[in-house]
């Protein structure tokens, strides 16, 4: 067996690992939301391509061409700062919540319609963003 | 994944691959529900537009991932009374903070000591467990780390039976150059599956969520000169992988780590 000592120096030093390890899911939960925010892009590409390609009437009060063009916008915004996270998590995160907010503040200025239809997706994008900000403000602070 | 040649265990683990090769359960009833209600839809809708050609081709090809689905299934359930065990000596003896498997591989890596003084000795820790039924090869990627004598990524897999548990050490030296505080190193984790993904051992953990990749970041100090004269470079040991348990062995033998682990270098 292992003398008591040995093993509460292994328990120490796992546990500030392990606590190190949970920081790093910082990054993941922006990669998160940047393939949500991709998968949100699918029903604008849709309607979008119906009323292009298939000249579908234009649903009323629905702009598919600037609702598909934020989401894929926010989407490859997102991409990038899940990249600068390596380097500089927290402030990756809160860019990303600032971006994601003002996008969304754009969009319903154009079209209101737009901030209720995928208030779901929305929501989970924003909860992923607001996570990797708070594992941010963790890594930020001193261990 | 690299050609790297597997370690096997000091000693090795006799233990052979038991259950199913593959894994069934609720994910393999999903999917045998769905392509089973896929076949039916897509033969009768396109059967009624007169599409027979595509009929039969979506009928076949869904028909076929239903099958082998329902297979994995009949095969999990024959094979449903796995009677080996894991010893569970990382969460269970050594009460290690595990939050997650790689392809039921639990792991964790940590310096032993983390508290390093330029030029000093210390060894990275890979404590790994296989809680599938099948054997598991896992691949660290550990590095780059210049000042750690890691200019390049080092790549290591290490073999394990099923339930076995081990541990790798790798002895590394901290440059002198290195400047006090704190710092990483970072790790990457896959794992293979040779002989199939198998089922997890009865008494595994259930709540941990099983990942493809794991990455972890090693963290160690470097005090400042004042608390720790920089050392002279001692020569290093040769990299050891250390059985902790075996699943045919009634008890987990930690006594090769004891060894493994020296005691705390006083404070001058």
């Amino acid at each position: 067996m292992l003398p008591p000592e040995t093993l509460v120096r292994l328990r120490e030093a796992q546990r500030r690992s392990a606590h190190e390890q949970q920081l790093l899911s910082g990054r993941d939960w922006i990669l998160i939301a940047t393939c949500v925010q991709l998968l949100s892009a699918l029903h604008p590409l849709f309607v979008w391509t119906n009323v292009l390609l298939l000249h579908s009437p234009s649903p009323v009060h629905e702009k598919p061409a600037i609702a598909l063009a934020a989401a894929l916008g926010l989407a490859a915004a997102l991409g990038l700062l899940s990249w600068w996270a390596k380097y500089a998590p927290f402030r990756a995160a809160v860019v990303a919540v600032i971006a994601f907010l003002a996008t969304q503040a754009t969009v319903g200025y154009f079209d209101p319609g737009a901030l209720v239809s995928g208030a779901i997706v929305k929501s989970i994008v924003l909860v992923g963003l607001l996570q990797a900000a708070r594992i941010g403000h963790f890594r930020h602070r001193a261990l | 994944m690299n050609a790297t040649q597997p370690l096997r265990t000091e000693p090795a683990d006799p233990t052979p691959d038991h259950g199913p090769s593959h894994r069934g359960g609720p994910s393999a009833l999903f999917f045998a529900i769905f392509c089973a209600f896929s076949a039916a839809g897509i033969l009768l809708l396109f059967w009624r537009e007169g599409m027979r050609l595509w009929a039969i081709l979506g009928a076949f090809a869904f028909g076929s991932a239903a099958s082998y689905a329902c297979w994995c299934l009949v095969e999990h359930w024959r094979s449903r009374h796995i009677t080996l065990r894991s010893h569970l000596v990382l969460t269970g003896t050594l009460a290690f903070d595990i939050r997650c498997t790689c392809r039921d591989v639990a792991a964790t890596v940590f310096f032993e000591p983390d508290q390093i003084a330029p030029g000093a000795t210390s060894q990275l820790l890979c404590f790994i467990e296989n809680y599938g039924c099948r054997r598991r090869i896992a691949r660290f990627r550990i590095g780059p780390h210049a000042p750690l004598g890691l200019a390049q990524a080092t790549e290591v897999a290490l073999e394990l039976a099923p339930g076995q548990a081990a541990v790798y050490a790798l002895p590394l030296t901290i440059a002198a150059s290195l400047p006090p505080g704190e710092h990483d190193l970072p790790i990457e984790l896959k794992v293979d599956k040779p002989n199939g993904t198998g089922a997890r051992l009865p008494n595994a953990p259930r709540h941990l969520h099983d990942l493809w990749k794991v990455h972890f970041a090693a963290p160690f100090t470097v005090p400042t000169a004042a608390d720790y004269p920089p050392h002279a470079p001692a020569p290093l040991l040769r990299p050891r992988f250390i059985s902790l348990a075996s699943a045919s062995a009634p008890v987990p033998d930690l006594s090769p780590l004891a060894d493994l682990i020296q005691p705390p270098a006083p404070r001058p």
